[in-house]
């Protein structure tokens, strides 16, 4: 089974990029699993997901990097016994630092992991403000990733995409930065980047 | 800027929008617009995310949604047409106001949108 772990501030693009991957997970014949952690009483992107056909299993009541990484690991595990998913994808909030729930997953039981791919998308037209203002989370979302995507490449302006690329390429040296539009869940060179099993 | 709470408001709404009137789409935007806009005249805060959610039939749906106060929202789907009764799920996730407060904006914004499109929400 592969884990892919998309983090990301608010708003930055998770959830527009997750329903695409899932789509081409889904056309190649595999079976994806998604597991979202929504920050807030009503969970929109569940709901979304849902409507859509996909399978998703909510986490509820907390932050996925905090009080639920044990559901995490639990729900994981569960997952893996109902449905063996070739794949699942974890949406954390956006709100959550990535570092907790890597740490919880050495703790899960379940059939080995293929591969645990962390992706970060990175919104460019915010990304001044919110690591001035936000900084650890920000900062963590990034350094925890093994590729960053820069998202929203068809709204910002260069300096933007600049600026950002940059930021995360300081921050996070050694993973691969990326600049992706709104459809990069269907653009076959970004798939490969985000799960090279697939091909 | 201190460290900002993050207090996340959820909201179903119902509105009835007039026959023959704005497009679902453009009203639902111009609401999330104007939230974040309120948002922002409201306090020291960082605007996270605010989108709302309205789903149809046949795996329809209309996801609308904005990030700052000085960018436009997106719209991702579409409403069906001639459609006047929505069912809007709201998150709004603003880092820097209490949770009272954005519930507060909510019901002001709401009623301002109403007024300007002639449409009731409840």
């Amino acid at each position: 089974m592969h884990l892919l772990l998309i983090t990301g501030f608010l708003g930055s693009g998770k959830t527009t990029l997750i329903l695409q991957l899932a789509q081409a997970v889904i056309e190649r014949g595999r079976r994806v699993a998604i597991l979202v952690n929504e920050i807030g009483e009503i969970g929109i992107d569940n709901q979304l997901m849902k409507q859509l056909d996909m399978n998703v299993w909510e986490l509820l009541n907390g932050c996925i990097c905090c009080t639920l990484s044990a559901d995490l690991v639990s729900t994981l595990q569960t997952l893996d016994a109902d449905y063996a998913p070739d794949m699942v994808i974890i949406e954390p909030s956006g709100a959550a630092d990535p570092r907790s729930i890597l740490s919880a997953l050495p703790y899960y039981k379940g059939r080995p992991l293929e591969a645990i791919r962390t992706v970060s998308v990175v919104d460019p037209q915010r990304l001044a403000i919110l690591i001035e203002v936000l900084t650890p989370l920000v900062t963590s979302q990034i350094q925890n990733a093994d590729l960053i995507l820069v998202s929203k490449a068809d709204l910002a302006s260069p300096d933007e995409l600049e600026f950002a690329g940059q930021t995360a390429r300081s921050i996070n040296p050694q993973a691969r930065v990326i600049h992706t539009g709104p459809e990069a869940g269907r653009d076959p060179s970004v798939l490969a980047e985000i799960a090279p099993w697939l091909s | 800027m201190a460290e900002l709470i993050l207090e996340p408001f959820s909201a179903v709404q119902r509105w009835t929008l007039p026959q023959a009137g704005a497009p679902p789409e453009a009203i639902l935007k111009d609401f999330l617009e104007a939230m974040a806009r309120n948002c922002q005249a409201s306090g020291e805060c960082v605007i996270g995310h605010i989108k709302a959610l309205v789903l149809f039939p046949d795996h329809g749906y209309l996801r609308v949604s904005v990030v700052a106060a000085h960018l436009p929202a997106t719209i991702d789907g579409a409403a069906p047409p001639g459609c006047t009764s929505l069912e809007v799920t709201l998150n709004v996730l603003v880092y820097g106001l209490e949770r009272g407060r954005i519930e507060q904006i909510t019901q002001q914004t709401a009623r301002q949108v109403a007024g300007k499109w002639h449409l009731e929400i409840s």
